[in-house]
């Protein structure tokens, strides 16, 4: 299974299970308040009907002094007028009742539910009922203690809350160790990465060396046969000979470069100049390729690079920037300073990059043309890192593709 | 990473054992602070004639002083109240000399709080040098709420003056 499909496949099944608990933590707590309700009406129930027991057994209700249950805050019977028979507190009995909510249940044969919250804070299940005595019908008001019962909400509601910091950690716990593995596996692949450069850049330098020195001698041959052939057709087989050699050459020279250990060279130059020798060396090539070069901008101080290194710098991309546009086109160059950095942004008119070029456009060997080498970006990067600059590759809003350079200025003096 | 994964692990567990060592309510904002504290109940002004018993006992744990409301702990058969005096301020002259292990009789308004616990708001106490300690009138009237003058009486003797009630209800 690919890696991206297992992580999906884990989320969803993690994204599921917490669905489901929460469903199963918040079904609990909302089923917890009608248990406790029904608990609550059937010890009222129980009371009632012992009470009623005893009140049949002794009018009076004298008896009643002694009933006792822990259950109940309090009970008391009240009359079809509202005066109380009998209470648990003996100083109220004889007095009426001062609210008419009794009337309901003297009006039919219905009992009655509700909380409600006595004068000491406590809030108590308050059913009233009906009592029946020989010849009379009295009402039974039965107060009871909400604590016990209520313990099923107060513990589905501990559940909720356990149930949901739990799976917050856990969730927490998930996205730290993703994000570990991520981090892991994005320094695996730039070791791998790093490792096959490396062993590239040997294999280059090995072939470079043995290339370099035969190659001096077909180029040498070559001019010499062009010079000596009296043939036009053997002037211009040579000439291919001495093209193909120099194009080979160049790219031998590219890949010492990227190769060689770079020392880095003291020295300092000033960008608007070199960016002008640039433009003038690339000046005929551009003008056949009808490219067009631009540059604004000003940097105050010379960048902390040798001119030679600057210069190549800006030759390769250039060179690549017209590359892009073998219909023509347009580079532009816009230079600016923060006071630190100096930046050099060139941007061109062609179709831009690829997602995956731009993801490597500096490794060395990629190219997305028949005949490049594929180095031209890859030693910019080398030499812009080498003397503390950076190098971005992008696509411009407007389209193309853009290149930021950012060197280091040298220090001002005080 | 194992060290990692060990202290995000104990900070968890520290949480979930923190939380689950504190009653429900208390996540949800209930039960906590307030006049009544844990209990949720009105300690104080609180009272209702509804739930008036009178209770004989022994003393289980004398009045702490430094707590607000004073109470004290009373233990009589299976069961154990914790009686509610009155706030701090007014009972700071009497003489609150119970040891425990005294006989002691209460009358008040009890309340079961939302802690578990068994409360009686005291109208009056049996001091232990034979009187009573009158703290409410008999409609349920705290002394230091005015219009009535509790205090220390002698056997016999009938408190003055006071009216109403905290109650809703009967």
């Amino acid at each position: 299974m690919h890696r991206s499909q297992f992580t999906y496949s884990i989320l969803l099944g993690g994204l599921l299970l917490t669905a489901l608990l929460l469903w199963f933590a918040v079904a609990n707590y909302r089923n917890a308040e009608p248990v406790a309700h029904s608990i609550l009406r059937g010890i009222s129930l129980s009371l009632g009907q012992a009470i009623e027991a005893l009140a049949v057994r002794d009018p009076s209700l004298k008896t009643l002094v002694d009933f006792s249950s822990s259950d109940s805050a309090y009970f008391s019977i009240l009359d079809q007028r509202g005066t109380i028979r009998f209470h648990r507190n003996p100083e109220l009995i004889g007095s009426q009742i001062d609210d008419q909510r009794f009337q309901a249940v003297v009006a039919a044969p219905v009992i009655t539910e509700e909380r409600i919250r006595l004068g000491t804070g406590e809030v108590v299940f308050e059913t009233q009922q009906q009592l029946h005595l020989p010849g009379e019908t009295l009402v039974l008001r039965l107060a009871l203690h909400t604590w016990q019962a209520d313990q099923i909400i107060r513990r589905a509601r501990t559940g909720v809350v356990v149930i949901v910091v739990l799976l917050a950690v856990a969730w927490g716990f998930g996205v730290w160790v993703l994000r570990l593995q991520q981090r892991d596996l994005r320094r695996r692949e730039a070791m791998a990465r790093h490792e096959q450069l490396a062993r590239l850049g040997e294999l280059g330098a090995v072939l470079a060396h043995e290339v370099r020195t035969p190659l001096a001698g077909i180029k040498g041959f070559a001019q010499l046969l062009r010079e000596r052939a009296q043939e036009p057709k053997q002037q211009e087989y040579a000439g291919k000979i001495v093209a193909e050699s120099e194009r080979l050459e160049g790219l031998v020279t590219d890949l010492l470069t990227y190769t060689r250990q770079e020392t880095l060279q003291e020295g300092s130059a000033t960008v608007q100049e070199q960016v002008q020798e640039a433009c003038d060396h690339l000046a005929e090539e551009a003008g056949r390729a009808r490219v067009a070069l631009q540059v604004t901008g000003d940097i105050g101080r010379p960048v902390a690079c040798p001119a030679d290194r600057l210069r190549q710098l800006l030759l390769n991309l250039f060179a690549n920037a017209m590359q892009a546009m073998p219909e023509g086109g347009i580079i532009r160059v816009v230079l600016s300073d923060n006071g630190e950095q100096a930046t050099i942004l060139i941007s061109d008119s062609g179709p831009g990059f690829a997602e995956e070029s731009l993801k490597r456009a500096f490794d060395p060997f990629y190219t997305t043309r028949a005949s490049g080498s594929g180095l031209g970006l890859a030693v910019c990067r080398k030499l812009a890192e080498g003397y503390g600059g950076v190098i971005v590759a992008a696509n411009a809003p407007e389209g193309g593709a853009e290149i930021t350079l950012q060197l280091p200025l040298i220090k001002e003096l005080a | 990473m194992g060290r990692f994964s060990s202290l995000f692990f104990l900070i968890a567990a520290a949480i979930v054992v923190v939380m689950l060592q504190r009653p429900a309510e208390a996540f949800w904002g209930f039960g906590s602070g307030g006049e009544g504290g844990a209990s949720g109940l009105d300690l104080v002004q609180g009272y209702d004639r509804n739930t008036v018993v009178t209770q004989t006992g022994r003393v289980a744990a004398t009045p702490d002083s430094s707590a607000d409301p004073v109470t004290i702990e009373v233990v009589t058969g299976s069961e154990r109240f914790v009686v509610v005096l009155g706030p701090r301020w007014y009972l700071q002259d009497d003489h609150l000399d119970w040891k425990a292990g005294d006989a002691v009789t209460v009358r008040g308004s009890k309340a079961q709080g939302k802690d578990g616990r068994s409360y009686l708001l005291a109208q009056w106490i049996s001091a232990p040098s034979g009187g009573q300690l009158v703290l409410r009138n008999e409609t349920g009237r705290p002394a230091w709420a005015g219009g009535f003058k509790g205090g220390q009486q002698g056997a016999g003797q009938q408190q003055r003056g006071g009216t109403g009630s905290g109650r809703r209800g009967r």
